[in-house]
């Protein structure tokens, strides 16, 4: 009777159970080396769209590999880059490109950067310009001032 | 009682970082030393004081007591010993006692030097007091490590399996050293605007901190990038990834300011400059653990999350930068050094540095927060990843590269270019040579990489030309060189180190990134996927046991497409860990001279006769074996500037006391 | 809880007699770090010269940049002194501070609480065997079996009390472990299987049909085995292998179980 009441345990164990997600099919490369090669390089710009900062070469997710497969059968397709990554910016924003687009809103972080090399070496050139390199070596007082700091050390570090 | 004792050290350590601010700064009003003394052993209490926290933590964990509502979350009994310690730092609350314990440890550090000024130690030890204040505060009233459970439960609820790696157990320790050494740096630069004083004698003693947490931070990103090139099982091993740019920045930063602070300590010039390097490395280490632990930034690392955290540690970093960045508005016009040079020279080379890594960590900071504010402005969604970095970054860390070996060749305040470029002939001519033979030899051929191979030679011959010219190489006797290298200061060798090394490292980034190839298949047993010039043969699959998890093993050998190179078998897995049903890779490596032969095993499949297979991917990585040298041999670099006679300040003249005493 | 307190005094004395030890030692004296690093300097300039980093001239002006800086610099030596009542301070700070972080502990912590290393806890667990839970009764076994290894029934018994707890996983190791010394145990592989369907949320894999396999072939009334055999035939559309594990089942069960209409009909759909 034990061994009947466990399986009636396993039995509405079984009843409630959900079938787990098969793991996806394994990516079928493109026959020509040509092709796959560009869409491998596509594969490192292209975002998973579910996954955290995950491109879809790298990405476990069912999501990357059915954009795999979408971007394979473009390219097969015989669309250039340019055309397959505009059309996943369609379906999918400019979120999906790991490149952002260059518009108004993104100049600051384009050309930032450069912006801050071109103005800080203008701004450091006209300082040193202005500026004179030659120094009055030191006068004689001076040198006495000084030589009696450096003895003071002396005395300083004997007591 | 362990456990208790630990909870109440870290509230004492708390009030005794409250206690060093409130006495340094009284000692510093009065000038008084008496006080200033306690404010200073106050603090070196509270390293003491974190320092036992710290351990009892630590015991927690190693004994399982899962009463500690931290080690319950965070542990389990089945984990081998070394993951129960290490996870005592890996969780939020671990993490943040770790980083207090550097950042009083530290702080103690500075406490106990000598030769330091009255007014800017006293003032420096003030600043540290509040920054330790602050973040035992945080630890202690939204962190609790010690916070028990009562009753405990049985079991602990595991840590994440990718985190189960000697690599990420020793990572944080290495990277908080980092971040958190900038701290000193930061508490030295308040108190030296506090001060009204920067002078070489301050560059001295920037310096060292500089170093130490920049080679600490340089190893620390190493070890996480290899963690993340073996562990992850992508084949990469730099993502651009929000996390590991929040470690990249402070790097940046420190490196700008460790050769800044040589042009103050040396010359007296760059001065404000100097100042506000140390404020912003710092500034971006809190950058960092706030975008680390907010989770603002979504990320492959970020593990420990929690929003209002995450506002807690922008507070904190609102407050301590933006007075500093207050402070330093308003008496940097008073800082003047009087210290001129010449546009060509050691100093305007340094400055062309600080201006290359300064706009890096501009690109680096834009790509990844723009996402955010752009959004938050306008809505409007984009992602920053690596094609951003390669069109902003690369081409001014190249330019950058071009430049640096003539900058040691320049005499200081007025250089002489020519001469500089005369000595450097040699080395540019063979770096034309290696990039024309880089060229001509790697299939296919690429002018880029070509291109930054040369740059690569280029930064390791002129680092060796460096030292030739130092040492009079083949233009002297031989005894004489031999001579000239023993007197050369350890700084100096240091330094070619540590930009040969960047130069190693640029050449495993090139020629890997170009010239790597993949492939994956569903192979049953027996069956063969090739990448680049190896082919991989799947020989047999078995399912082991490991502490706390379930593995399919795969023993695959690695053989060579054509030629005699020997076969080797590596095995690679595929981990289940039921606790937290999570699966990981376990990446088969076969190191073959400087490149890789990566293996990874995936999922079960069927193949297209319907047998059981299993999908294998192979990445052939050529030289990634530099990528991981190079920056190991930087940090080297480091690490002999640092041991460098000259920087031990007050140690030459305290022995001359001792010998006539 | 007298222990405990004692040790916190402690560390609050330990950390007093840093703060007093920091104050004896006191501090350094302005001028004469200020001379020193002046003088630092200036030889300094001379080694870089010598070195060939700096020419006759640039030398020259550099020192006296460095001169006249180090010459304004010098400032009127305050040095520091102590006040008469700094001590009293000082004392008033520790003071403070013990009796702060007292307060702040009471408030936070938990004071006299007991640690409760695992091992502690799975010896008293051992000791009142009657009234534990099933993760603590596993974590009891758990520990036998790390001292018997080879203890056939203490493994079973382990994969049992996991099982009940809701690690089948954790089970589904040690009827492993339970049948490698005893490969013949009908009973733990029936068991194996089921703590695999269960860790395969309820789905019965390859890994659990060949335990179950394994169990019928050496003892044919294990009817647990027999229905998740049936089930993994009926998934897989083979209603004829359904049928032959589903039978003696059938046949095991009362006429007016409904369990037994259910399995019928089940058959009679499949069809």
């Amino acid at each position: 009777m034990r061994r009947l009441a466990a399986l009636a345990g396993a039995l509405a164990l079984a009843a409630g159970a959900a079938m787990a997600e098969p793991p996806p099919a394994p990516d079928r490369p493109l026959p020509d080396a040509a092709q796959e090669a560009r869409a491998r390089a596509l594969f490192g710009d292209i975002r998973c769209v579910v996954c955290q900062h995950e491109s879809i070469a790298d990405s476990p997710a069912g999501i990357a590999a059915d954009m795999r497969r979408l971007v394979r059968e473009e390219i097969a397709a015989g669309k250039s880059d340019q055309a397959v990554r505009q059309d996943l910016v369609r379906r999918y924003g400019d979120y999906v490109l790991f490149q952002p687009p260059v518009r108004a809103g993104t100049w600051l972080l384009w050309f930032g950067p450069f912006a801050l090399v071109l103005g800080a070496g203008a701004v450091f050139v006209w300082r040193a310009r202005r500026r004179r390199v030659e120094v009055q070596p030191l006068t004689a007082d001076e040198e006495r001032a000084l030589a009696e700091l450096t003895a003071e050390s002396d005395e300083a570090e004997r007591g | 009682m362990i456990v208790e004792l630990g909870a109440f050290a870290l509230i004492l350590a708390l009030v005794l970082a409250g206690l060093t601010t409130a006495l340094a700064t009284a000692g510093r009003l009065r000038l008084s030393p008496v006080l200033a003394g306690a404010g200073g052993g106050a603090l070196i209490a509270s390293a003491a004081a974190t320092a036992l926290a710290f351990a009892a933590l630590i015991y927690a964990f190693a004994v399982s007591d899962f009463s500690v509502s931290n080690v319950a979350l965070n542990s389990h009994t089945d984990k081998p010993m070394l993951y129960k310690v290490a996870a005592a730092w890996g969780s939020h609350e671990g993490s943040l006692v770790l980083w207090c314990l550097v950042m009083t440890g530290f702080g103690g550090a500075l406490a106990q030097a000598r030769g330091l000024p009255f007014g800017l130690k006293t003032s420096s030890v003030a600043v540290q007091g509040a920054l330790s204040t602050m973040f035992l505060a945080f630890a202690v009233f939204t962190s609790n490590p010690f916070a028990r459970l009562d009753p405990a439960p049985v079991q602990g609820a595991s840590l994440n399996p990718l985190l189960q790696d000697p690599a990420l157990a020793f990572h944080p320790p290495l990277l908080y050293a980092g971040y958190v050494g900038f701290s000193v740096c930061f508490s030295l630069a308040v108190a030296a605007l506090i001060e009204k004083r920067v002078d070489p004698a301050w560059g001295r003693w920037v310096r060292p901190w500089a170093l130490a947490s920049w080679a600490f931070l340089t190893v620390g990103i190493l070890l996480g990038s290899f963690w993340a090139y073996y562990e992850l099982g992508w084949g990469g091993w730099w993502f651009w990834d929000p996390v590991e740019n929040a470690s990249f920045m402070p790097w940046l930063a420190g490196a700008a300011l460790l050769h800044s602070a040589i042009v103050t300590e040396r010359r007296g010039a760059l001065a404000g400059w100097t100042v506000f390097l140390a404020i912003l490395a710092f500034t971006f280490s809190m950058l960092g653990a706030f975008l680390v632990r907010s989770g603002v930034l979504t990320s492959v690392h970020a593990f420990a999350v929690d929003p209002e955290r995450g506002m807690m540690l922008l507070a904190i970093l609102g407050v301590a930068a933006g007075a500093a960045f207050i402070l330093f508005a308003f008496r940097a016009p008073a800082i003047r050094s009087g210290a001129a040079f010449a546009p060509i020279s050691r100093e305007g080379a340094l400055v062309l540095n600080n201006l290359f890594l300064t706009a890096a960590a501009a690109t680096v900071l834009l790509g990844t927060l723009y996402p955010l504010i752009l959004e938050g402005i306008s809505g409007a969604t984009i992602s920053v990843g690596p094609p951003y970095f390669a069109a902003t970054f690369v081409p001014l860390l190249l330019v950058a590269c071009l430049i640096l070996p003539a900058g040691p060749l320049l005499a200081w305040k007025r250089g002489d270019l020519k001469g500089a470029l005369q000595r450097l002939w040699l080395a540019a001519g063979l770096a034309v040579v290696a990039a024309f033979a880089a060229f001509l030899l790697f299939e296919p051929r690429k002018a880029l990489a070509a291109a930054g191979l040369g740059v690569g030679a280029w930064l390791i011959l002129g680092a060796l030309a460096e030292v030739g010219v130092r040492t009079k190489a083949f233009r002297a006797p031989l005894a004489e060189t031999l001579r000239r290298g023993k007197g050369l200061p350890l700084g100096a060798w240091g330094m070619a180190l540590a930009h040969a090394g960047l130069g190693v490292f640029i050449l495993g980034a090139v020629v890997e990134t170009s010239f790597k190839a993949e492939a994956a298949a569903a192979v049953p047993l027996g069956g063969v996927v090739s990448s680049g010039p190896w082919r991989v043969r799947l020989d047999a699959v078995e399912v082991i046991e490991g502490p706390n998890y379930l593995a399919e093993q795969g023993r695959l050998t690695v053989m060579p497409v054509e030629g005699r190179a020997v076969e080797r078998v590596v095995t690679a897995e595929r981990r289940f860990f039921p606790a937290g049903g999570q699966t990981t890779t376990e990446v088969g490596l076969d190191f073959r001279g400087l490149d890789d032969v990566y293996v990874v095993m995936g999922e079960r499949a069927r193949a297209d006769d319907g047998q059981q297979a299993w999908t294998v991917r192979v990445y052939y990585n050529p030289w990634a074996r530099l990528i991981f040298l190079g920056p190991a041999i930087m940090a080297l670099g480091g690490v002999l500037s640092l041991m460098d006679r000259r920087l031990r300040v007050g140690a030459g003249s305290r022995r001359k006391m001792e010998v006539k005493a | 809880m007298t222990i405990f307190w004692i040790m916190t005094g402690l560390a609050a004395a330990m950390a007093g007699l840093l703060v007093l030890a920091g104050a004896r030692r006191g501090a350094d004296t302005e001028a004469v770090v200020d001379r020193e690093a002046g003088a630092r300097e200036l030889a300094e300039l001379d080694r870089l010269k010598t070195r060939g980093l700096l020419d006759e001239a640039g030398w020259t002006a550099a020192r006296a940049e460095a001169g006249r800086r180090l010459l304004a610099a010098r400032r009127d030596a305050r040095a520091p002194v102590a006040g008469s009542k700094d001590r009293v301070w000082v004392l008033a700070g520790i003071g403070l501070t013990a009796a702060a972080s007292l307060a702040l502990y009471l408030g936070i912590g938990a004071p006299g609480m007991a640690d409760q290393a695992y091992e502690t806890r799975v010896r008293d667990w051992a000791s009142s065997p009657e009234t534990l839970e099933p993760a603590q009764a596993a974590a009891v076994i758990g520990r036998i079996v790390k001292d018997r290894p080879d203890d056939h029934q203490a493994l079973v018994m382990l994969g049992a009390a996991r099982f009940e707890a809701g690690d089948p996983i954790g089970a589904a190791s040690a009827f492993r472990r339970a049948l490698a010394i005893k490969p013949d145990d009908a009973q733990s592989w029936a068991r194996l299987g089921e703590s695999l369907v269960r860790a395969n949320e309820g789905a019965v894999g390859g890994d659990a049909e060949a335990a179950f396999v394994e169990a019928l072939k050496r003892d044919p009334d294990q009817l647990g085995a027999r229905y998740f055999l049936g089930e993994a035939a009926l998934k897989r559309g083979d209603k004829a292998g359904a049928a032959a594990a589903w039978g003696p089942l059938i046949a095991a069960l009362e006429p007016h179980d409904p369990r037994r209409a259910e399995l019928q009909q089940r058959l009679g759909g499949a069809g």
